[in-house]
């Protein structure tokens, strides 16, 4: 271990990079190894220093090396453009995602947070379920009544649509025509 | 066109960066020869050193937004080149060992030829003697005159580590090149560093 540290040290002093190689401080040589290191480590540092390898350039290589740059500065004038209109476009659908997870999530739960229960409606699918000689209590539909609530909501709504467009229709008839379609009507309701 | 060969790496680099294509062009004329050399003793082989040039130049372009002028662009360039080089040598082994590997012909006397003069080459015989990033930061440190602190920049180590790779190489160089550790080579050393006049001085160092 000491010798490693040694050597070592020898091998670093010759990298110390302020002082020219003849005045770099080399650790004091404590036996002819160290010694015999010291000397055979400054001769390859020479002979590395000095034998550069030749520097091989194949014919072309500039040109090559430019055209491929070329070629990738044109790639980066089209690639700021498309980046610029995914970045938008990915913006809509992501707003648009969450207003509906927002609406779908209001119209789920109720003020306080809860599923809104509709008065009657489960002692009603229990009445129909009794008729399909089905034994299903109220309590056990809670979980199937909220999951109908929003279908609920829709039908009332499309039976009140349906009403009113039946008055305009019956408003817009000629006079004697609009008793018998109230008629009719009321018949239907019936 | 302003004449841009006085300018600094790093004055072509923001040149660069702010549109100049053919202040990008300097800079490769500066650097291709120093990187395809690296880049093919480092492989070993001169076409992908070629290759792996052009990938290092298209990667420093595409990527110039990055580069700090602050900063030394040898270093950056050399950090590139050195990336490119070990990713290459990984996919090469890796098909290296799927493949068969393909034998010396003894008998050929181009490929003869061809060994004789990777023997009497140094660098060749530190690039078969070192590992892959002892050759690199030999080469950097004495090819690239760069110090020991851009060095372990460019290989992405610490300033001690670099010192101990350093260490490393020159110690299995020592042994293989100039004989130390072998006994023949302990008698030589020793008996010339006895009879070398002046080879100590008097606080005790080697003087060559």
């Amino acid at each position: 271990m000491r010798f490693w540290i040694k050597k070592f040290r020898i091998s670093a002093a010759l990298d110390q990079e302020r002082h020219p190689p003849e005045q770099r401080r080399m650790p004091r040589r404590s036996s002819p190894e160290m010694a015999e290191f010291e000397v055979a480590l400054k001769r390859l540092d020479r002979r590395l220093g000095s034998e550069r390898p030749e520097q091989v350039v194949p014919d072309g290589l500039h040109a090559s090396i430019m055209r491929r740059i070329e070629r990738a500065a044109g790639e980066l004038e089209e690639a700021p453009a498309t980046t610029r209109f995914s970045w938008q476009w990915l913006a809509v659908p992501a707003a648009a995602s969450v207003l509906v997870f927002a609406a779908w999530l209001a119209v789920r739960t109720g003020p306080s947070g809860t599923a809104k229960p509709i008065p009657g409606h489960n002692q009603q699918v229990a009445l129909a379920a009794s008729e399909l000689s089905l034994e299903i209590s109220p309590e056990s539909l809670k979980p199937a009544a909220q999951a109908f609530e929003p279908m609920d909501r829709e039908m009332k709504l499309l039976r009140r649509d349906c009403e009113r467009a039946l008055r305009l229709a019956m408003a817009s008839l000629p006079g004697d025509l609009t008793l018998l379609a109230g008629n009719a009507a009321k018949d239907e309701r019936r | 066109m302003a004449d841009s060969s006085g300018a600094s790496d790093e004055d072509l680099a923001r040149e660069a960066q702010a549109g100049s294509l053919s202040s990008f062009e300097e800079l490769v004329k500066r650097y291709e020869a120093r990187l395809c050399t690296f880049l093919s003793r480092a492989c070993r082989n001169d076409a992908d050193g070629a290759d792996l040039t052009q990938e290092t130049f298209v990667t420093a372009y595409t990527k110039l937004n990055r580069f700090d002028p602050e900063q030394s662009f040898e270093t950056w360039v050399f950090t590139i080149a050195r990336r490119k080089c070990v990713d290459h040598l990984r996919a090469r082994k890796r098909l290296s060992e799927e493949s068969v590997p393909q034998g010396v012909d003894e008998e050929n006397p181009f490929e003869l030829a061809a060994r004789e003069d990777e023997r009497s080459d140094l660098w060749a015989r530190a690039r078969e003697i070192l590992t892959e990033v002892e050759f690199q930061a030999l080469w950097l440190r004495y090819v690239e005159d760069l110090s020991v602190e851009e060095t372990a920049r460019v290989l992405d180590r610490t300033r001690t580590h670099i010192k101990v790779i350093l260490f490393r190489a020159r110690t299995k160089l020592a042994e293989k090149l100039e004989g130390f550790g072998t006994r023949a080579g302990v008698s030589r050393r020793v008996s010339a560093f006895r009879s070398a006049e002046g080879g100590i001085n008097p606080n005790g160092q080697v003087i060559l």
